[in-house]
């Protein structure tokens, strides 16, 4: 079986190169599906992933004016704190003390490996100032809390994430919407083609099938080069949209990590289920292309005159 | 060998191909089956073939009921009949080699047992210098006889030849004819051809079956003296 196994994937690559324009297409517009499919994926995941470094809705970080945790300070935490809590809406459950020296340590680990030798410049790297995590009882009253909280003299500024966080959320969605509709369109289009290409072999090797059909070839003998044939297509399409992706993804990064203090997620955590997501719905494609191809070829039982 | 019951065949369109066909081969018989174009002979081997199935009736091919046959079983049954073909039906990029090793391929044959089995079964044909030629450097005599080989190569127990000189001159004819039956009579293998040419239907004097209009209108009987 072997033997077989090994003559049969020859023949796919024959007909893979004996129309090399048509698996060129295939790939092409496989290559484009893929790519788009991708690049929505990693826009989705990182929008989701800053979304998850905003705290919940009502939550703000209250950043002070003054250090208040140094041994020289003109205030003690608990001043601050009270300060803090005299505004009206403060859960006093959910109010939490960020020293400079944790806020930067926390902001540093969001950051690439090779950012670390921030640390190397110690203390004087750190310019946040210290800050409160505050949460508010009623959410409905966010945007009078948010003022009364700037207006205390302690408060240099008050975070506000929520304009921000609907506005990525926004943009989460119209790029899964659209994405999802340009991705489907492309699929369509890449199967239809995938599947013409496919019946072209078809067509060529007509002869082929109808002998190997009187001679006893069973179904699955037949289908082999064929599927064979639409996984060379949707392989190469995988690895090649997987490196345009990367490529893409690397520069865009290092662009949006100048602009958001966030960053974007680095490409290395992605690397394997990238791979995997690309080479497996480039195979999948090819596979099932192939297999609707010749599904109409192999449902009657002739051999001798099926044209 | 063969057994037709009552076999009914209309096509889709209207056409009644076969009409109430009784024929009975035995193992090791050497049959001619003759009548006009579209008396239902092409119908009669699509059957046997199991490219077709009758609309009523029973068909029955060494043991097996044809009826019944599952679509994934139909392989695995065409593989216990060789087929010879009016057109030839060879690959033409492929060398008369792999022509008939294709035929040993698709059953799962192993490299080594088609280098071993292809050289000889092309030599019982008279061709083993022509092994590396493509079908297109070969005469119509010598390209039915790689389809003779390719049908050979399995072993099979029938075999099932439609018109196979009708591309072929007529001196080369007798030639192809005169090996089915000395394969026939050398082996034991059934033989069934489908020909128009009754010249050679008279020189070789065995079973004629008749068709007209679908159905059996002559038949010289069994050859019951092949077994005494």
């Amino acid at each position: 079986m072997f033997n077989n196994f090994k003559y049969l994937v020859r023949e796919g690559f024959r007909n893979a190169w004996a129309n090399r324009l048509m698996t060129l297409a295939s790939v092409g517009v496989l290559v484009c599906c893929l790519v788009l499919m991708g690049s929505a994926i990693l826009v989705s995941v990182n929008i989701s992933n800053i979304m998850h470094l905003f705290e919940e809705k009502n939550v703000v970080m209250v950043f002070l004016n003054d250090t208040v945790s140094s041994s020289d300070a003109s205030m003690t935490v608990e001043d601050v704190k009270n300060q803090i809590l005299s505004v009206d809406n403060i859960d006093s459950e959910n109010i939490e003390f960020i020293p400079k020296e944790k806020g930067f340590s926390t902001l540093m680990s969001r950051f690439d490996e090779n950012l670390k030798i921030i640390d190397t410049l110690g203390d004087t790297a750190n310019i946040l100032p210290d800050a409160f995590r505050v949460g508010f009882k009623d959410p409905t009253r966010y945007e009078t809390t948010v003022e009364q909280l700037k207006n205390l003299p302690v408060v240099y500024t008050v975070r506000d994430n929520r304009e921000y966080a609907e506005k990525l959320m926004g943009i989460n969605q119209t790029v899964t919407v659209v994405g999802t509709w340009i991705v489907g369109l492309l699929l369509v289009v890449s199967l239809f083609i995938i599947t013409n290409t496919i019946k072209l072999t078809m067509y060529v090797r007509k002869l082929e099938i109808s002998i190997m059909k009187s001679v006893g070839a069973t179904d699955w003998f037949i289908r082999m080069p064929f599927l064979v044939e639409g996984i060379i297509i949707g392989l190469s399409a995988g690895l090649i949209s997987f490196g345009l992706v990367s490529y893409i993804y690397s520069a865009a990064a290092s662009a949006i990590s100048d602009v958001l203090a966030t960053g974007a997620l680095p490409y290395r955590s992605m690397f394997l289920k990238m791979l995997g997501a690309f080479l497996g719905s480039g195979i999948l494609s090819g596979t099932i292309g192939s297999l609707v191809s010749i599904r109409k070829y192999l449902r009657n039982d002739g051999g001798l005159n099926d044209e | 060998m063969i057994e037709f019951r009552n076999v009914y065949k209309t096509y889709d369109n209207g056409t009644k191909a076969l009409r109430d066909l009784n024929l009975r081969v035995n193992e090791g018989e050497f049959v001619f089956i003759v009548g006009s174009s579209g008396a239902g002979k092409s119908t009669l081997l699509k059957i046997l073939m199991r490219e077709e199935t009758p609309n009523s009736g029973e068909v029955i091919v060494n043991n097996t009921r044809l009826s019944t046959l599952r679509h994934r079983d139909i392989p695995y049954y065409r593989r216990t009949l060789g087929m010879v073909f009016q057109d030839f039906r060879l690959i033409p990029k492929m060398t008369v080699f792999d022509n008939v090793a294709f035929a040993m391929r698709v059953t799962g044959a192993s490299t080594k047992a088609i280098r071993k089995k292809v050289p000889y079964v092309l030599a019982h044909v008279g061709l083993s210098d022509k092994a590396k030629c493509y079908p297109n450097e070969l005469s119509g005599g010598e390209q039915q006889r790689v389809g003779l080989a390719r049908a050979l190569i399995n072993n099979p127990a029938l075999i099932i030849a439609d018109e196979p000189t009708g591309n072929v001159d007529p001196r080369m004819s007798f030639e192809i004819v005169d090996m089915l039956n000395q394969i026939n009579r050398n082996n034991g293998t059934t033989i069934l051809m489908v020909t128009h040419e009754h010249a050679l239907v008279r020189k070789f004097r065995r079973r004629i079956v008749e068709i007209q209009n679908g159905e059996l209108v002559a038949d010289s009987g069994p050859e019951v003296d092949y077994y005494v």
